[in-house]
C-alpha cells in the first residue's frame, strides 16, 4: 500500500525522525531568564537603533530598538529588568561574529509591563491587522525570518487566493509546531482567520504531515466551524516544510524557479507564525517568546520550551536538566538545515526553532571520499538538480559552472549530503559557493559605483578647469581697461571661480 | 591569341581582387582591438597604477596583449578578475582569497593638508583645508593612492573585518 502511493514531488528523503524524544511531553513554560542578550544587528545586516540607554529600567513588552524601514522588524524587551550594557556579543549567526548587543538583566518578575487587553478583532480593517503584525515584530517562525507583516501586505497587493499554513515540520528532532498545534489549535485557527482577512483571500489550508495524527485531529476539530479553513494531510517526506514542495504536495502546482509563490496566488506561513499573529492582533502583544524544541541525545531531559528571545543557549540546556554526556555538536534549528553553534553562550533569536545537543553517536564524523558517481544525490534532490556536478564546480571555485547546474535554485536542504555514500560535504560546498557568489555580486556593484564616481569626478575637474579658464579670460579682458588697485584685483581672483 | 586572353583574364581577376581588398582595408578597418575598449569599461577607472601600468587603458591593452594577468587589478578584486578571465579566455592563476583593504586616517595625526582627497580618484575622502579628513569606507576601493600622498604618514590601509552580511562560508576542507 505504502509503496503504491504516489510521491508528492520528485526526490526527497526519509531521515530518522527522533521525534519520540519530545513529542509526547507538553510544552513547558520556562522561567524568566536572569539575563537576555538582544542583538541589534539583524540577519540581513541592518543595524537597529536602540531606544534605551545603559542603566534604564525597562518593562516586558517595551519597544527597545527599531530599524529605518519595515524590512527590519522592531525589537521588544522580553523580560522586566535593567539594561546592563550595550556591547559586542557573539550572535547566533553561523560565523560566530560579534555584533552590538543589548544585555538586559532580569528581575524575575513575569508580568507584562504594559497591560494587553483583548480587543474585538472583527472590527479591525485588513490594514490595521497588517500594521499590528508589523508593530509586534513578527517574522516567519519557520526559519527564514522574513517580516510576516510585509509578506501579508505583498500578498494583499498581489491578490493572493489561498493561504497555506505550514505544519509540515519535516526536520528530524523538532516537534515544537506539532505540540503547538495540539495545545493551541484554536489560537492557530483564529490567527489563520485573521491572516485570511488581512490578505483578502478565499481560504486557508493547514497542511500537516501524516506522522502527526494527534495534531491532525485537534486541528480538524478546531477548524470544524470555520468554512474557509481546512486541514489537509500530506505524506511525510523531507523537505515537505519547504514552501515550494508543500505547495506542490497540496495543490499540485509548481512555483516557477526564481519566482515567489505569490505569483501563482498562494502565500505560505508557518503555523507558529499564525499563533503569534493571533496574540499580536488580539492582545497587541509583541513577539518576545516562542516555542522551541530543546532536544538531542546528549541532553538529560529533551523538552519543548516557551523561550524568551535572547535567552542564552547554555541557560536553555540547564533548564532541560543539563547534559548527560559530552555534546559533540550544538545545532541551532534542525539537523538537516540547522547551523552549528560556535559557542553555548549564543543568544537565541526569532528564527531559531530548536536547539540540539547531539552526542557523538548522532553525528557523522566519517572522512569523506571521492565521488563514485552513484547518482543517489540526483535521486534525492527535491529540486531536480545534479548536486555532484554543482559540488565539483564549487570545489574549484568555478561559480558560473555551479550556477549553470542550478546553484541558484538549490534549497540547501541537505538531502544530498544525507544520502551520499562517500560522505562528501555537498551542502557545505553550496553554502560556500552561494556566499562567494553574493560577495562577488557586491564587489561588482561596488566597482560599478566606483566607476560612476571617478567619471563624475573627472567631469567635475573638467568643469572647474573650464570655469577657471573662463575667469582668467574675463580678467585679462578687464585688465585692458585702466589699471585697478592691486588689493581689489586680489579680491576678484578669489571670488570669480565660485561665482561662475 | 590564347596566351593574350589568359594574360588579360588573369590581370582582370587580379585587378578586381586587388580593388576589393583595397576597398575592404579602408572600410572594414579596425582601429584597435575592440576588447581593449570593453576591458577598459570593466576596470574601475581610478588610474591608480597599482598594476604597474600608467592607467586603466594601458592596463587593458597589456591584458589583451597577454603581458598582464587578469588578476592584476587590486581595487577590482576577485570578481573583476573572474569576469576578465572569462572574457579573455585566460585561466585565473591560483585560488587565493584576496584580502580587501580600505584606507584609514589616524585623525589625531591629520593636519588637514587636503593632499589625500585630491589624490583619491573615487572621491572617497572628505575634508577641507586645515580640517580633519575622513574616509567613506564603503566607497573606498583600497587603491592606495592616498597612502602615498599623505605627508604625515597618518593614512594606512586596513583589512576590512567581515560583517554579518559580508561574511562568507569557508570552503569545506576535504582530505
Amino acid at each position: 500500500m505504502l509503496g503504491l502511493r504516489k510521491k508528492p514531488f520528485s526526490g526527497g528523503i526519509h531521515p530518522r525522525g527522533h521525534k519520540e524524544l519530545t513529542e509526547n511531553t507538553a510544552i513547558v513554560s520556562s522561567e524568566e531568564p536572569r539575563r537576555v542578550c538582544l542583538s541589534l544587528q539583524q540577519r540581513n545586516g541592518v543595524v537597529l537603533r536602540s531606544h534605551v540607554n545603559v542603566g534604564d529600567t525597562i518593562v516586558k513588552g517595551q519597544l527597545v530598538a527599531s530599524g529605518p524601514n519595515d524590512m527590519c522588524v522592531p525589537l521588544h524587551a522580553p523580560i522586566n529588568g535593567v539594561v546592563e550594557a550595550i556591547q559586542p556579543h557573539v550572535s547566533a549567526h553561523p560565523s560566530g561574529l560579534k555584533t552590538n548587543t543589548l544585555m538586559i538583566k532580569g528581575n524575575g518578575d513575569p508580568t507584562w509591563g504594559i497591560p494587553h487587553v483583548p480587543c474585538d478583532t472583527s472590527k479591525l480593517t485588513p490594514e490595521e491587522i497588517i500594521q499590528r503584525v508589523l508593530d509586534a515584530g513578527i517574522v516567519g517562525l519557520g526559519g527564514a525570518g522574513f517580516p510576516s507583516g510585509l509578506k501579508l501586505r505583498f500578498a494583499r497587493q498581489k491578490g493572493v487566493k489561498t493561504l497555506l499554513l505550514n505544519g509540515g515540520e519535516c526536520e528530524p528532532y523538532l516537534t515544537c509546531d506539532d505540540r503547538l498545534m495540539r495545545e493551541k489549535a484554536a489560537e492557530i485557527a483564529e490567527g489563520a482567520a485573521l491572516m485570511v482577512r488581512a490578505i483578502g483571500c478565499e481560504q486557508a489550508i493547514i497542511a500537516i504531515e501524516d506522522n502527526k495524527p494527534d495534531s491532525i485531529s485537534t486541528m480538524q476539530s478546531a477548524v470544524a466551524d470555520r468554512p474557509n479553513l481546512s486541514v489537509q494531510i500530506v505524506p511525510s517526506l523531507y523537505p515537505m516544510g519547504s514552501e515550494r514542495h508543500l505547495i506542490k504536495a497540496v495543490t499540485g502546482h509548481t512555483v516557477p524557479p526564481g519566482q515567489l509563490s505569490t505569483e501563482i496566488g498562494i502565500l505560505v506561513h508557518n503555523v507558529a507564525t499564525a499563533q503569534a499573529v493571533f496574540e499580536a492582533v488580539r492582545y497587541q502583544r509583541p513577539l518576545i517568546r516562542r516555542v522551541m524544541t530543546i532536544s538531542g541525545g546528549a541532553l538529560e531531559q529533551p523538552t519543548n520550551l516557551i523561550v524568551a528571545m535572547g535567552t542564552l543557549v547554555s541557560d536553555l540546556i540547564a533548564r532541560c536538566g543539563g547534559l548527560k554526556m559530552e555534546a559533540a555538536r550544538l545545532v541551532a534549528g534542525g539537523p538537516m538545515m540547522g547551523q552549528v553553534l560556535p559557542s553555548p553562550f549564543v543568544p537565541i533569536d526569532k528564527s531559531i526553532g530548536g536547539i540540539l545537543a547531539l552526542s557523538a553517536d548522532e553525528i557523522r564524523a566519517e572522512q569523506s571520499h571521492d565521488c563514485v558517481r552513484c547518482g543517489r544525490c540526483v535521486n534525492a534532490c527535491p529540486m531536480g538538480l545534479m548536486p555532484f556536478q554543482m559540488a565539483a564546480h564549487s570545489r574549484v571555485s568555478d561559480l558560473d559552472g555551479a550556477r549553470h547546474f542550478g546553484l541558484d535554485n538549490c534549497l540547501l536542504c541537505g538531502a544530498c549530503s544525507y544520502v551520499c555514500p562517500s560522505r562528501i560535504p555537498l551542502v557545505q560546498y553550496f553554502q560556500h559557493a552561494r556566499s562567494s557568489l553574493n560577495a562577488s555580486r557586491t564587489m561588482e556593484r561596488k566597482s560599478a559605483h566606483a566607476r560612476q564616481l571617478t567619471e563624475a569626478r573627472q567631469a567635475r575637474l573638467m568643469r572647474e578647469a573650464e570655469a577657471k579658464k573662463a575667469a582668467k579670460a574675463a580678467r585679462s579682458k578687464t585688465r585692458k581697461r585702466p589699471a585697478r588697485t592691486p588689493r581689489k584685483k586680489a579680491d576678484s581672483t578669489d571670488s570669480t571661480p565660485t561665482s561662475n | 591569341m590564347m596566351t593574350l586572353i589568359s594574360i588579360l583574364a588573369l590581370s582582370a581577376v587580379g585587378a578586381v581582387f586587388g580593388g576589393l581588398l583595397g576597398w575592404a582595408s579602408k572600410t572594414l578597418k579596425v582601429a584597435g582591438d575592440p576588447r581593449v575598449d570593453e576591458l577598459e569599461g570593466m576596470l574601475p577607472g581610478g588610474q591608480c597604477g597599482q598594476c604597474g601600468e600608467p592607467g586603466c587603458r594601458q592596463a587593458a591593452e597589456a591584458m589583451v596583449a597577454g603581458k598582464l594577468g587578469p588578476d592584476c587589478c587590486p581595487p577590482g578584486g576577485r570578481s573583476l578578475a573572474q569576469s576578465i578571465s572569462s572574457m579573455l579566455g585566460v585561466a585565473l592563476s591560483g585560488d587565493g582569497e584576496d584580502v580587501m583593504v580600505v584606507a584609514h586616517i589616524d585623525e589625531s595625526q591629520c593636519s588637514g593638508c587636503t593632499r589625500c582627497f585630491k589624490a583619491c580618484p573615487f572621491d572617497a575622502i572628505v575634508g577641507a583645508n586645515r580640517q580633519m579628513h575622513t574616509v567613506i569606507r564603503h566607497v573606498c576601493t583600497g587603491c592606495r593612492l592616498c597612502e602615498k600622498a599623505c605627508p604625515q604618514g597618518c593614512l594606512s590601509m586596513q583589512p576590512v573585518a567581515p560583517e554579518l552580511h559580508t561574511w562568507q562560508w569557508p570552503k569545506p576542507r576535504v582530505a
